[in-house]
């Protein structure tokens, strides 16, 4: 399983990444859940690349999802440091970065999954309604949520 | 139909009907507010993408590694040399493009699968054919470098597989007719293979036409696929379950 698991891990840590909104929680995520995966294997007829997802989900619900609400919206991720991009671009970047990330966290856990595994995971819906065992109309108005929510805020904040 | 956010949320991921699709494409070519409200929440969309992103600017953290290698591996991850570094590979393909225009390349068309710059594998591609069994049969057992020929006399090659978002096994190859090359980029979602871009190339004389040959934007489309390395030939082997 070693050999599979490894070029699943880009995957896996951005999914990591988008719903922890910090990089020292995602790489917990990503550990905890490779070590999970190791230990338990993967249930008979389900694939490999489906079950890490769910269960780096369940680990986010039962141990991550948390530490939202201790994180202070000044806490930035190290990205950008030194030596990566010019002056004035990094600057933006940071900013946008900072941004989204402050509107991600407006969003409540059952919208930041939902965007997470449609969007960043590539889920149809109907996959994410099995995954997450709801409707798949509640899919589509959580995801719709999320998304109207993100666009008000990031809309609203390029326009100052 | 009225066009809440929700539908157009559905219409961005291509989940509506294709009767509710084509509505909603109409109503927006006519009404330049729910073309702005679209483009809102397809804008927030590809932002959540964009930051997804950022993490694959970081290295991987050494202790997930260590959890996954082992010592034959990790022999191997240091010598490299049997995975195709991409910035390499990406160097050879634009040498190959060069020689390329000096034979007469003299249409190429791109038929991208729909659905595709919605994230979403739609156009699902289930051949019944014998043509179609032999090459499902290629890209399930046929490793990266190997050419192999086709029931109808083409020839395919896959130069590489890689892992996409979804971590689905995804192949990019080559197929190689008298007249005619085309280079496509599959997947294979739960055993079965779909077809998620295709790029048909004609040659005055195919025998002249050098199959390793990208363009820019199947090199688009793979940065939009991949977000990590091409497989090694080993990881390949197992991933394809052969």
């Amino acid at each position: 399983m070693k050999t599979e698991l490894l070029p699943l891990l880009p995957a896996l840590r951005r999914f990591s990444w988008t719903l922890t909104q910090s990089v020292h929680d995602a790489d917990d995520l990503l550990q905890a859940t490779v070590e999970r995966l190791l230990k338990k294997g993967v249930p008979e007829g389900v694939e490999l690349a489906r079950w890490a997802f769910t269960v780096c989900r369940n680990l986010w619900i039962d141990e991550y999802r948390a530490r939202k609400i201790r994180q202070t919206t000044d806490a930035s991720p190290d990205f950008f440091e030194a030596g990566q991009v010019d002056g004035e671009r990094d600057i933006h970047a940071k900013l946008q970065l900072r941004t989204v990330m402050q509107a991600i966290r407006t969003l409540s856990d059952d919208q930041q999954l939902v965007i997470t595994m449609v969007a960043v995971q590539g889920l149809s819906y109907q996959q994410a309604a099995e995954e997450l065992q709801v409707p798949v109309g509640t899919v589509m108005s959580r995801l719709s949520r999320a998304r109207t929510r993100l666009a008000s805020i990031l809309h609203d904040h390029q326009s100052i | 139909m009225t066009i809440t956010d929700e539908v157009l949320s559905a219409f961005l991921d291509n989940e509506l009907t294709a009767v509710e699709m084509e509505s909603v494409r109409a109503a927006i070519a006519h009404n330049q507010a729910l073309a702005e409200r679209l483009s809102r929440i397809a804008s927030a969309d590809a932002l959540i993408r964009k930051q997804a992103a950022i993490i694959d600017s970081e290295p991987m953290p050494q202790r997930v590694l260590s959890l996954l290698e082992e010592p034959a591996r990790l022999e191997e991850s240091a010598r490299g040399n049997n995975v195709v570094s991409l910035s390499t590979w990406r160097r050879l393909q634009r040498q190959a493009r060069t020689l390329m225009s000096e034979y007469a390349m003299l249409a190429a068309s791109v038929a991208l699968v729909a659905g595709f710059i919605s994230g979403q594998a739609l156009n699902r591609n289930t051949p019944d054919s014998s043509a179609g069994n032999a090459l499902v049969a290629a890209l399930n057992q046929t490793p990266s470098g190997q050419m192999t020929e086709l029931a109808d006399g083409r020839a395919f090659i896959s130069q590489f597989s890689f892992r996409d978002q979804q971590a689905r096994i995804c192949r990019q190859y080559v197929i190689t007719g008298t007249d005619h090359v085309s280079n496509h980029i599959a997947c294979r979602d739960n055993a079965e293979w779909q077809v998620m871009a295709s790029i048909n190339d004609y040659a005055t004389d195919a025998r002249t036409y050098q199959p390793a040959t990208r363009n820019a934007l199947l090199d688009t489309l793979l940065d939009e696929m991949m977000p990590g390395q091409p497989l090694s030939l080993y990881q390949e082997r197992a991933a394809l379950g052969n």
